[in-house]
């Protein structure tokens, strides 16, 4: 049966790995850089990505949250993580995008320099955190993947006391 | 040496006279000395032979008198009758008597058997004791030999006793009145007696002296040189005592017991002729040699002295009369010398031209010829000095009249040449000048060929201005363009970024409506590849942009240059066109002068052929005057070379 070994072997060839195996651990990430660096973000905590509209400064709040944007009449908060993590902010751009991350009680927008795109990682592949990640960051990752690029953890984000900005606070 | 001996008058002159005083001298000195020699050596063999012979006869004459007076003595009458009356002391007074005037040393009276019967003197002792009868064995032997022969003894010197002098005995015997020996009567003479004849130095001078030698050859007399006490204890054996012992006399010359040169004179005393006895001595009469000859040395002496006195007055003398005779041929002769090599200077001294002999005369003569010769040289030298002055005048103005006559020719020939020069360099510029005027007009032609072409390039260069102006303008619209091109581009990355955006939103609200979302998070996908490839576009595009506006602004700088360029080449060609213009001019003008200057040149020709012909026979003479020159130079060198000599002769002599 010749023809059938034929078929046998493109079979084969045209196989692909198990996906479900491979969703088991996958994670879908958009990909953003902050000053030079990748860093990325579980999808499941981002509701949309727009380019920076007008900044609206609120006096006596912390340095790093630059003001606040209103989008689509709902007015949210826009944290920059350069400033948190005390990255070099020397050079801002010229249109910088926002990523509203979300969950069932708080949402706030981040800076980033440019959107990369949305990237599946495997989370057996994320390295802990490296030695070098001190301070405020190390508190906010999950993982760095093979790629070197640093993988936010959206939940602490999202969950974090310190990032909620209340009168009892002052 | 004898170089300068054979060379010298005065030295040659004093040996002469040394040679004539000394050779008579030396004959004279040598005959006297020869002569006196054998004489004076006579003279001192004959003193001493007499001295000796003297006293030969003194010793034999004292020893026979003595016997004589022994025999009288024994026969007298006296002896005989004391001898009978045996009173041999009342012999005393007689003995005494005869040892006294006589000189014996003792007197013994022996009995006829030989027995000491008396001694005169007692004091010949044995030590301290008398003498006893037999003490001198002597007197025993004595007795002995008269008893049996009854004839008168002598005996030769003995030392009879110890510690006593040496003596000799003599003996007679004494007959009684009957006949018959009756006692026998014996001297004693010292030897001292006989020492006292020998040692009498009459006519001996300083070293003379006698002395007696016995067959024995033991001294039988004391020697003057020698210690008392050599008696009958030294031996000599000189030739002489030899002569003399065998009874030969003479006088010879030898050395002696003490070593020493001497005339010895020797002789046999004879006693056994004369006196009978059995004993013979030699009697040897020396004198030093050095005193006997004392004379002829002081003779010798005195000769010496007065050679060496007449030597010193000889050499004297010499010395004088070769300097009055060799010192002015000296004088002449070195004057001569002098003038054999050219000095006349040198003058006789006066004193020597004084001198009234013939010497005198040669010196005055010689003074006034060289005087003379002097004076003749001196004019002779100023004539040649005069003369080469002349000369030298005469040959510097020929020279001068040599070399202006060889400038001339020289000139002369210059001239040739440059008037040849001149000729061919005129027939040159003629045909120079036709060739200009020929080429004058080719250059016509050819400057208005170039304006024409100068023409036909400023109208090229014109449209290409036109052209270039065109460039520029469409340049610069490209330049517009692409900015426009730019702005698109910009508009389309905003797109694609925009679509990037939106493919995250696209997958966001897939993810959030789950499974039902998945087909749309895969369009989400591809929306965002798109965006992706749309901005990869821009890019390419902008980069070609990029390149199209850099070569779009290099392009409109390579324009205005060009622009630039085309000006400059219309205002060359404009210059071209004129300087063409004024070059037609200068040729016109060219062509014309050649033509005056092909027509002068021909005059000019003729003229310089004159010019050469005239040069030419000037030449000829010139030639002429320049051998005249040195034909005279000739005759001047010819002229010069004889005075020159003619005072090198006069002047080798210092007048």
């Amino acid at each position: 049966m010749p023809e059938k070994d034929i078929l046998k072997a493109r079979a084969d060839m045209l196989a692909k790995p198990n996906q479900a195996a491979f969703e088991k651990h996958a994670i879908k990430t958009v990909g953003f850089l902050l000053a030079d660096e990748i860093y990325a973000i579980e999808l499941r905590f981002v509701r949309e990505v727009l380019p920076l509209g007008p900044l609206t400064f609120i006096p006596g709040i912390p340095e790093y949250i630059p003001g606040v944007i209103n989008v689509r009449g709902e007015i949210i908060s826009v944290i920059d993580l350069k400033r948190l993590f005390e990255l070099s902010a020397d050079e801002q751009p010229d249109n910088p995008y926002v990523l509203i991350l979300s969950d069932p009680k708080m949402a706030f927008g981040i800076l980033a320099d440019q959107i990369l795109g949305v990237r599946e990682i495997s989370t057996d592949d994320l390295h802990p955190s490296l030695p070098t990640f001190t301070g405020s960051r190390a508190d906010y990752l999950k993982g760095i993947d093979e790629a070197g690029n640093i993988v936010l953890d959206g939940n602490r984000l999202l969950k974090d006391e310190n990032l909620v900005i209340n009168q009892n606070n002052y | 040496m004898w170089r300068w001996f054979s060379k010298r008058i005065m030295a040659k002159l004093i040996t002469q006279f040394l040679i004539v005083g000394l050779i008579p001298l030396i004959l004279l000195g040598g005959m006297t000395y020869f002569y006196s020699q054998s004489a004076i050596e006579a003279e001192a063999s004959n003193q001493l032979s007499a001295v000796n012979e003297t006293k030969k006869e003194q010793v034999v004459e004292f020893l026979k008198s003595r016997m004589k007076n022994l025999i009288l003595l024994s026969r007298s009458q006296h002896i005989r009758n004391m001898l009978s009356n045996e009173t041999y002391q009342g012999m005393n007074p007689l003995f005494e008597y005869y040892m006294k005037v006589f000189g014996y040393s003792n007197i013994f009276m022996l009995s006829d058997k030989g027995e000491l019967l008396h001694q005169a003197d007692m004091s010949i002792q044995k030590g301290d004791k008398p003498l006893k009868k037999n003490e001198i064995s002597q007197l025993a032997v004595i007795s002995e030999q008269i008893r049996r022969t009854e004839e008168p003894i002598i005996t030769d010197m003995i030392n009879y006793l110890p510690g006593r002098e040496p003596g000799l005995f003599m003996a007679a015997p004494v007959y009684g009145d009957s006949g018959g020996l009756k006692a026998i009567l014996v001297f004693l003479i010292d030897a001292g007696r006989i020492n006292t004849i020998t040692q009498n130095r009459t006519g001996m001078r300083k070293t003379g002296e006698t002395y007696l030698v016995g067959e024995d050859h033991l001294m039988r007399s004391e020697a003057l040189f020698l210690e008392n006490g050599v008696l009958l204890k030294k031996k000599i054996r000189t030739p002489a005592v030899e002569q003399a012992l065998n009874s030969k006399a003479g006088i010879m010359e030898l050395k002696n017991y003490r070593d020493v040169e001497v005339l010895s004179a020797y002789d046999n005393l004879g006693l056994k002729k004369r006196l009978g006895t059995d004993f013979d001595w030699a009697i040897i009469s020396e004198i030093n040699s050095s005193e006997a000859f004392s004379l002829l040395h002081k003779l010798g002496g005195n000769i010496l002295w007065t050679g060496l006195v007449l030597l010193i007055l000889i050499a004297g003398m010499g010395y004088l009369q070769s300097k009055m005779i060799a010192r002015p041929i000296n004088s002449l002769s070195y004057r001569v010398m002098m003038m054999d090599e050219g000095d006349f200077t040198l003058a006789v001294p006066e004193h020597q031209k004084k001198r009234s002999d013939e010497i005198g005369m040669l010196m005055k003569a010689f003074a006034s010829g060289t005087q003379r010769f002097r004076q003749q040289i001196k004019q002779l030298g100023q004539s040649s000095r005069h003369l080469l002055s002349s000369i030298s005048q005469i040959s510097t103005t020929a020279s001068q009249l040599s070399s202006s006559a060889s400038e001339t020719s020289s000139s002369i020939s210059e001239v040739t040449t440059t008037v040849e020069e001149v000729k061919q360099t005129s027939q040159l510029a003629t045909e120079k000048a036709e060739h200009v005027s020929k080429s004058a007009e080719n250059t016509t032609k050819i400057s208005i060929a170039g304006k024409q072409a100068t023409e036909n390039t400023m109208a090229g260069i014109n449209r290409i201005k036109e052209e270039m102006t065109y460039i520029a303008e469409s340049t610069v619209k490209l330049s517009e363009q692409s900015k426009s091109i730019e702005e698109i581009i910009n508009t389309v990355t905003d797109i694609a970024d925009q679509s990037n955006i939106l493919s995250v939103n696209a997958s966001i609200e897939a993810a959030k409506a789950g499974e039902q979302g998945k087909g749309f998070a895969v369009v989400a996908q591809e929306v965002k590849s798109l965006a992706d490839q749309s901005k990869e576009a821009t890019n390419q595009v902008r980069a070609i942009l990029n390149d199209i506006q850099k070569a779009t602004s290099a392009a409109v700088m390579a324009t205005e240059r060009g622009t630039k360029t085309v000006e400059e080449a219309i205002e060359l060609a404009e210059q071209a066109g004129n300087a063409i213009d004024r070059l037609e001019l200068q040729v016109n003008e060219s062509s014309d002068a050649a033509s005056q200057i092909t027509a002068s040149n021909q005059q000019q020709q003729s003229g310089i052929d004159q010019l050469s012909e005239a040069m030419e026979s000037i030449n000829d003479a010139t030639q002429q005057n320049l051998e005249g020159v040195k034909q005279l130079e000739d005759a001047i060198k010819g002229l010069e070379d004889l005075a020159q000599t003619m005072r090198d002769i006069t002047s080798i002599y210092k007048v």
